[in-house]
């Protein structure tokens, strides 16, 4: 039987023991007690980052008691929160499933430019010309999420070497598309949009909650949340089960490019201009916050409202940081240190669990 | 509002092409150089072919040649590329001209091409920046950053009163360019008693990043009066977080370089200024420094073009469109 | 009979694998198919769950021909197989594994969006964990936090609660100490009480005595023995996988022959 194993790291050794020889190799066991459930929960990731942002906050806030736990400056954060946390929840999902996706930065971009364009050749300043937009910019972004899916399950080719490739070919194609200039004839329908606050907060970080809120429920409670747990925790194990393992892996892949679409119309909206150039760090900042927030690099575990809490972490710091005016190289390295951290003790947890 | 812009998008569009077919047909001519009836011959060999930057500095350079009688082209890749951009150089030695202008893609790698072309007797000139090997080019032509920061750093002091404090928006640590645009201004700015400069934050040339970084210093700094953004990715970010932080007009932003949403930015009034460099004159004093040699004057071996600080005010006048980057001659 | 195979044949490319084997399961009986490496269990159970097709050979359940197509087709006439990998998903708990790919929905409007139901699927897991007597009592651990026999109980409950007529175990034990080894023995035997069909796949013989009814034994790619589990020393057995005694498939048994011959093979 052993010949169509293989997917399996629960438990058994490859080659069966000798008859009559009595194995400890399972070794000493956990014990089976229950744990508290508070003392559970306090051990999952998305608890601890809770912890250290909530520390961060506490700390900013003592530093800065004048400017920084003001609610102009909570309201920055949210806003610049907003448009990686989108791109975000996709990227949750990916990894979840055991996936990767480096390329949301580029597909950003690409949406953007080709809805910018659109835009640009139908002419008109109002609200019939920016609905093509959306639906152009949704459109580019699911297309190359499905290129991406169906490069990484129909060819086989490895998820970081597809995204890499599509990183490199979605933002040489938004060249080709704008010629390497930046669009900046945005209607003004869809710049109004930016200046709106409705309660308080933009529309940007109205859309970000609700993509999170759906993205964080379908994940937690639905079938199509769970069947992503199971592939990303075991394949093997999926596809025994019935479940079209490949099918819903492309679907992640269409999620997350569609999820990328969205984050390029509103970065449009944002910055009313397709800002070709400036989102070459945005696909590693949404792997960093999704890391930091539990998510397995491995796949199998993780939640949506840590990857909230993951994306908030580098937020708060790198805010802080400029409100206390800190020379900007300690940003770096504090993010740097929290995010290793985090993985390290991930992996602490998985390995003590893996001995049991 | 909606006919200047897509009239000026129609506009921009056909220019491009035309540049697109102009730098065609020149390629087609290629073998047809050299100076054959006399007249002194310049070829410019810019990073890439299409970007407004050189393209300009090309137009700059054409109309020099044609005031001047100068037989001039342009010869180019699409790519930024150094192999590509060595074989159009070991192809123009063949070619012979008398003086090549070239915008280097690498300052050691175009070492041994353009050695070979001042072996064969070609005048060898830099545009926007020298060879590491000093000894291979007449003159180098390049706007000097530093000027360029001491610009935005008076113009910004002018526009606050001179006092308050300013937040420095950079790229990424280590970049000479960056680093000689922020000394420009630093020192500058030190010269005002009344205005301090704030640690500066770097992007990585993300415009999200410099969004943050404008809003959270506007929002929590109540001495700030203005941001300077030493890229263009930086100002368009800044522009957005400042007003993000309900700051705008109170907080100034001042940046460096354009782009064309700066450009749009500078029509609309949300941005207060930027230092415009000068490729256009970069080209001019290329073709002018070409002919002073071939008379057998004096070139300086360091040059410097100038620049422009536009505003929302002079945005428009003849003086700074002449500087503002050109996608065609026209 | 529950499930009954005869004349299976198999070979991959040139090498015949099986010839012609005959097999059957009983419900409510813990079938032993025990063999040395390369005799063919891993191909036959293979075949018999629906994972590979024989190149001759007829199959039955409940006396009635069936042409097995997948291990979907198979599952879906009642027949689970729990893989030496036990194919558990370790982030995830048992119940969730339990339920993997078969999850229940809410009823109404939250089902319809695919919300799962996961106050019944735990309750169901539960009580098959207590029914089955296993030592799962943590439902909010993850499989990876469990014990080796712990993970062992979640995929052969796993594979109960789904199978309505037959389970195959391949070497549940192999990777277990012996007081985990008890435990999943003692599941086994209380599978087979419910009504079951068990085929275990073993190289233990001290615990196919204990816990089988019929030992089946094969050997380069026959059946060689079929022999009730009482009454049969390892040493039978021993002699029929080695082929020191070549014994008909019936209930010859004469202790002191088969002994005699298993020790002179082995002596040579």
């Amino acid at each position: 039987m052993s010949a169509t194993t293989g997917g399996g790291a629960a438990a058994a050794g490859a080659a069966p023991p000798p008859a009559q020889t009595p194995r400890t190799g399972a070794g000493p066991g956990v014990p089976s007690s229950s744990r508290p459930a508070w003392r559970r929960a306090l051990s999952s990731s998305p608890a601890y980052m809770a912890v250290v942002l909530l520390v961060l906050v506490a700390l900013f806030s003592l530093l800065a008691p004048d400017t920084f736990p003001t609610a102009a400056n909570g309201r920055n954060v949210l806003t610049d929160v907003a448009v990686l946390l989108v791109m975000a929840v996709g990227t949750t999902y990916v990894l979840v499933a055991g996936g990767f996706d480096l390329s949301q930065g580029s597909v950003l971009v690409f949406a953007g430019v080709a809805a910018a364009k659109a835009m640009e050749a139908l002419g008109g300043q109002g609200a019939g010309t920016v609905l093509v937009g959306i639906a152009v910019g949704l459109l580019a972004g699911t297309a190359w999420g499905a290129v991406n899916g169906l490069v990484i399950t129909k060819l086989g080719v490895p998820a970081l070497i597809t995204t890499l490739g599509s990183t490199g070919a979605a933002l040489g194609a938004a060249q080709l598309l704008s010629n390497g200039t930046d669009v900046r004839t945005v209607p003004d329908a869809l710049i109004s949009v930016a200046v709106q606050r409705p309660l308080t907060l933009s529309w940007l970080v109205w859309v970000a909650a609700l993509v999170a809120l759906v993205g964080g429920l379908v994940l937690a409670t639905t079938r199509y949340g769970r069947h992503t747990q199971l592939i990303g925790s075991n394949a093997e194990s999926a596809r025994r089960a019935g479940i079209a393992v490949d099918r819903h892996t492309a679907s992640l892949y269409v999620l997350n490019g569609a999820l990328a679409g969205l984050a390029g119309l509103m970065s449009l909206t944002r910055f009313a201009t397709t800002t070709i150039s400036g989102h070459t760090t945005d696909g590693l900042q949404v792997i960093t916050g999704v890391v930091l927030g539990g998510t397995s690099l491995f796949g199998g575990a993780g939640t949506v409202i840590g990857t909230v809490i993951g994306m908030f972490i580098p937020g708060v710091l790198n805010n802080g940081f400029v409100v206390l005016n800190v020379q900007a190289f300690w940003q770096q390295v504090a993010v740097g240190v929290v995010l290793v951290v985090a993985v390290y003790v991930d992996q602490l947890k998985r390995r003590r669990r893996n001995a049991a | 509002m909606k006919t200047t812009r897509t009239a000026r998008a129609a506009a921009l569009a056909a220019a491009s092409l035309l540049a697109l077919t102009a730098c065609g047909g020149s390629s087609d001519e290629a073998g047809s150089g050299g100076s054959g009836d006399g007249k002194l011959s310049v070829v410019y060999v810019p990073g890439l072919t299409g970007n407004p930057f050189y393209n300009t500095v090309g137009c700059g350079a054409q109309a020099k040649a044609d005031e001047l009688g100068v037989d001039f082209k342009v010869q180019g890749s699409p790519e930024f590329d150094v192999a590509k951009q060595t074989a159009i150089v070991n192809a123009l030695v063949a070619d012979a001209p008398d003086a090549l202008m070239i915008s280097v893609t690498d300052s050691t790698a175009m070492k041994l091409p353009l050695a070979e072309a001042k072996a064969a007797g070609i005048d060898v000139i830099t545009i926007d920046g020298d060879l590491e090997d000093k000894s291979i080019a007449l003159t180098n032509i390049q706007s000097d950053n530093e000027e360029g920061g001491a610009l935005a750093a008076e113009n910004l002091a002018k526009l606050v009163g001179e006092k308050g404090a300013v937040l420095g928006i950079n790229q990424s640590p280590g970049n000479p360019i960056g680093e000689a645009r922020e000394k420009g201004f630093k020192d500058k700015l030190a010269e005002y008693p009344g205005m301090t400069y704030l640690e500066t934050q770097y992007s990585e040339n993300s415009t999200a990043t410099a969004a943050q970084i404008a809003s959270a210093a506007a929002t929590s700094n109540a001495d700030l009066v203005g941001v300077y953004t030493m890229s263009t990715n930086n100002t368009e970010g800044a522009i957005t977080g400042v007003r993000e932080a309900g700051k705008t007009g109170v907080v100034r932003v001042v940046g460096y370089d354009t782009s064309e949403p700066i450009l749009q930015a500078l029509e609309d009034g949300t941005v207060d200024g930027v230092v415009v460099q000068y490729p256009y004159g970069e080209g001019q004093t290329g073709v002018q420094s070409a002919v002073d040699a071939s008379e057998g004057k004096d070139v300086p071996r360091e040059q410097t073009a100038p620049f422009v600080f536009a505003t929302p005010e002079n945005q428009a006048s003849d003086e700074v469109q002449q500087y503002v980057y050109k996608t065609d001659c026209a | 009979m529950l499930l009954e195979a005869r004349g299976v044949h198999k070979a991959y490319g040139h090498v015949q694998v099986l010839h012609g084997v005959d097999f059957e399961a009983e419900a409510g009986k813990v079938t032993a198919l025990i063999g040395d490496n390369g005799a063919g269990k891993s191909t036959l159970v293979k075949i018999l769950s629906g994972a590979l097709a024989p190149d001759a050979g007829e199959l039955s359940l409940h006396d009635r021909r069936v042409r097995l197509t997948s291990p979907e087709h198979a599952r879906s006439l009642g027949v689970e197989t729990v893989y030496q990998d036990l194919a558990l998903a370790p982030e995830l708990g048992p119940a969730e594994n339990v339920f993997a790919g078969r999850e229940l929905l809410r009823p109404g409007l939250l089902g319809r969006l695919g919300v799962l139901d996961k106050k019944t699927m735990r309750a169901r897991a539960q009580e098959a964990f207590t029914s089955m007597g296993t030592d799962v009592k943590d439902l909010d651990a993850a499989v990876a936090a469990l014990s080796g026999g712990q993970r062992q109980s979640v995929a052969i409950c796993r594979a109960v609660m789904w199978a309505k007529d037959l389970v195959f175990l391949d070497e549940p034990t192999a990777a277990l100490g012996v007081r985990q080894t008890g435990k999943v023995l003692e599941l086994v035997r209380r599978v087979a009480d419910s009504g079951v069909g068990v085929v275990l796949i073993s190289h233990n013989m001290t615990e196919v005595l204990e816990v089988a009814d019929t030992v089946q034994v094969l050997r380069l790619g026959r059946r060689v023995a079929k022999l009730p589990a009482s009454g049969t020393t390892v040493a039978d057995l021993v002699g029929a996988m080695t082929g020191a005694l070549d014994t008909p498939v019936t209930d010859a048994r004469d202790d002191d022959r088969t002994d005699d011959r298993a020790d002179e093979r082995a002596a040579r």
